[in-house]
């Protein structure tokens, strides 16, 4: 689709009533955002009732690589925020497609990097019932990595939904929709790394 | 019509949480050879915060939409992290 010569004003003169893309998909936001923080809170109870183990086994992570597993969400969500604007500013689907498609190399390496990760604990002979934080690490961070490639399905079709120039400014709630759910896995994420790999 | 987040905040946005993370990977670093607690636990969580908030206002585009969804999400980032902070004090020696 050729851009529209003619971009559009950034800021309305009152605010939005609703956030973008489906509503629908806000309420599903909700309810994961809600057992995340459940899970959240369990793990910092369960530090709170013995912190020298979890500190103790905070120490046998690999803190550089949730380090930069943040950084490449991150990077991952910034691009995707870059497609959603190259659509609904410009029009831009053919810019669009290349920043959703660094959102998908974003959101593959961290898949590839926690897959090095478990394959490390688990070759270690870890497993669930090793010990408490063990129980919480591999179940909360494997409750993310699902979402995750959730994500990267979602960023995938969006991705080829784009080329084809089937958003535009009036109609991108598809696009806002699975970019707000992208965004969510970011930010449960940006949570988890401080908790898990650096609080002691 | 959509809210459209400037260009220019959402770039801003990410040069503040690639430092904001590279400032927690160093915390992590410092940390684990040092005995200070408090403080750099407020720090730690200080940044986490700015972090949820630059991705809620920026990346998912709610800055110009109704307070009420900014101070759902916002809300959820400040409960976790309060959570998350009345744990620890409970942890404390």
């Amino acid at each position: 689709m050729t851009p529209t010569s003619t971009a559009l004003p950034e800021s309305a003169e009152a605010p939005a009533l609703a956030p973008p893309g489906d509503l629908a998909i806000w309420f599903f936001i909700l309810a994961e955002l809600l057992a995340f923080a459940v899970f959240f809170a369990a793990y910092a109870f369960a530090r709170a009732k013995n912190p020298d183990l979890f500190d103790e086994m905070q120490r046998t992570l690999n803190r550089d690589a949730g380090a930069a597993n943040t950084l490449l969400l991150i990077t991952a969500s910034w691009c995707v925020a870059r497609g959603v604007h190259a659509v609904v500013k410009y029009n831009d689907s053919a810019k669009a497609s290349r920043w959703l498609l660094g959102g998908i190399a974003g959101g593959a390496g961290f898949l590839v990097i926690k897959l090095f990760e478990y394959s490390h604990v688990f070759g270690a002979g870890i497993t669930l019932s090793t010990n408490t934080f063990y129980m919480f690490y591999i179940s909360l961070t494997f409750f993310h990595f699902m979402h995750v490639i959730l994500g990267m399905v979602i960023l995938t079709v969006l991705w080829a939904q784009t080329r084809k120039g089937l958003y535009t400014p009036d109609s991108a709630n598809g696009l806002e929709s699975g970019a707000a759910y992208w965004h969510m896995v970011d930010l449960v994420w940006i949570v988890l790394f401080p908790l898990v790999y650096v609080m002691r | 019509m959509s809210p459209i987040i400037p260009a220019r905040k959402i770039d801003l946005a990410y040069a503040i949480l690639v430092a904001a993370t590279i400032a927690t990977w160093l915390i992590g670093d410092w940390w684990q050879d040092h005995n200070v607690l408090l403080p750099v636990m407020g720090g730690l969580l200080t940044l986490t915060f700015v972090k949820c908030r630059l991705v809620i206002l920026d990346f998912m585009a709610l800055r110009p939409v109704k307070f009420f969804w900014r101070g759902i999400v916002i809300g959820w980032a400040l409960l976790v992290l309060g959570l998350i902070s009345l744990a620890y004090l409970i942890s404390l020696p």
